[in-house]
């Protein structure tokens, strides 16, 4: 299931979502695979790779490579990311490394020190 | 021939009245036989060591969802046969799944012996069905450091505080990835780990029973799941484990008697 920005509250008040989620007060490390959404709002160091959608929280630290069909970036992310679809980063999001995607949307306040790759043939 | 066990300290109590409704349907269906008791997992492992697997066809437990995942969770000492038959007196998830809503469907159920293989699950020496719980019992020091880490056959690495933890039977045929476990973390809804003395007996009781639970923490599938825990665990039914065990699936399967679906006439 998408994760549905227009809801507020935890990932847990998400009725149906039974994706992937690390939540703020988990650490982890590693490689995930998966076919699912993925949701880190804590602490992850490793690489990530997932038919879904990927949605790094606001209290997010990730250090790592992410590729997903699309990806939202609203906490820190060190590292090399590709989507299929959209990247974006977010007005409290901030992103080291290089990004590439088939849309690019970067929301005013955002932090990013990455090299940039978009366009149909990503 | 069928055997049927109850847990006389079952959550659920089964009075004179339904005991005499439930005897009076297995005849019917020419099944019924004594009902035997266990009142702790000793009792229950010595009855199922004393059975006679030979002319024992079926194994039916009369109860509710606790005493069923009671009697599962020691099923391993059975080895393949019997089949496993549920006679469920209370509102059942496990029974709903097989089709069997009352006692009396159970009954024709039995009878009928309409007998599906099923996946369980094993976390250290035991077995579970559907789902199991774990919270961390208090170590009595008082320490506030209590943590586990969580390690998956992917080699990811979790650490967490000590949480409470939720072990989800899906099916394996529902995931690609062929990772049938859900596991589900959840912060205790009171920070109650580091009491002793009263408090850690009425602990005791409120963990078997079931405890509200606190924030979502984790949620996400494998294969198999190695826990380590600064604490030792107890499970939803009061059952002790060691603060290091692993959950993955049973090498072999349970054969379970699930009901027949009549169709319906035009």
């Amino acid at each position: 299931m998408m994760i549905d920005k227009t809801k507020k509250g935890h990932i847990s008040d998400l009725v149906g979502f039974s994706g992937f989620y690390i939540g703020t007060e988990v650490i982890a490390t590693g490689d995930i695979k998966s076919e699912e959404d993925i949701f880190i709002d804590g602490s992850y160091k490793g690489t990530v790779k997932t038919a879904g959608a990927v949605e790094i929280g606001k209290n997010a630290n990730v250090i790592g490579s992410i590729e997903a069909r699309s990806i939202t970036i609203e906490g820190q992310v060190k590292g090399a990311i590709i989507a299929l679809d959209d990247i974006t980063v977010a007005s409290c999001g901030e992103l080291t490394g290089s990004a590439e995607g088939k849309n690019i949307n970067i929301d005013l306040g955002a932090l990013v020190k990455a090299r940039i790759t978009s366009g149909r043939n990503v | 021939m069928y055997k049927y066990i109850q847990n006389s300290l079952s959550q659920t109590k089964i009075d004179e009245q339904l005991t005499n409704k439930i005897h009076a349907e297995l005849i019917k269906h020419h099944i019924d036989s004594e009902f035997l008791s266990f009142s702790s997992e000793k009792e229950l492992t010595n009855l199922l060591n004393s059975i006679d697997k030979v002319s024992t066809s079926t194994l039916v437990i009369i109860g509710d969802d606790n005493d069923f995942n009671i009697l599962i969770g020691l099923i391993g000492k059975l080895g393949a046969d019997p089949a496993i038959g549920y006679l469920p007196i209370a509102k059942s998830a496990v029974a709903k799944a097989l089709q069997i809503h009352n006692y009396l469907d159970a009954a024709q159920a039995l009878a009928q012996r309409k007998i599906i293989e099923k996946t369980i699950y094993s976390i250290s020496s035991r077995y579970f069905y559907d789902e199991i719980h774990l919270h961390t019992e208090p170590n009595g020091t008082g320490t506030k450091d209590n943590s586990m880490k969580i390690k998956t056959e992917t080699g990811l690495e979790l650490s967490l505080p000590a949480s409470s933890l939720k072990f989800e039977n899906l099916n394996e045929d529902r995931y690609l990835n062929d990772t049938p476990i859900q596991i589900n973390a959840y912060s205790p809804a009171n920070n109650i780990l580091h009491s002793k003395g009263l408090k850690a007996k009425i602990i005791n009781i409120l963990i078997k029973n079931p405890q509200p639970l606190g924030k979502s923490m984790l949620n996400l599938h494998a294969k198999m799941f190695k826990i380590e825990s600064t604490n030792n665990l107890v499970d939803n039914l009061g059952r002790k484990y060691k603060n290091t065990l692993i959950i993955g699936k049973h090498n072999s399967k349970i054969r379970l008697i699930a009901k027949k679906l009549t169709k319906k006439a035009n």
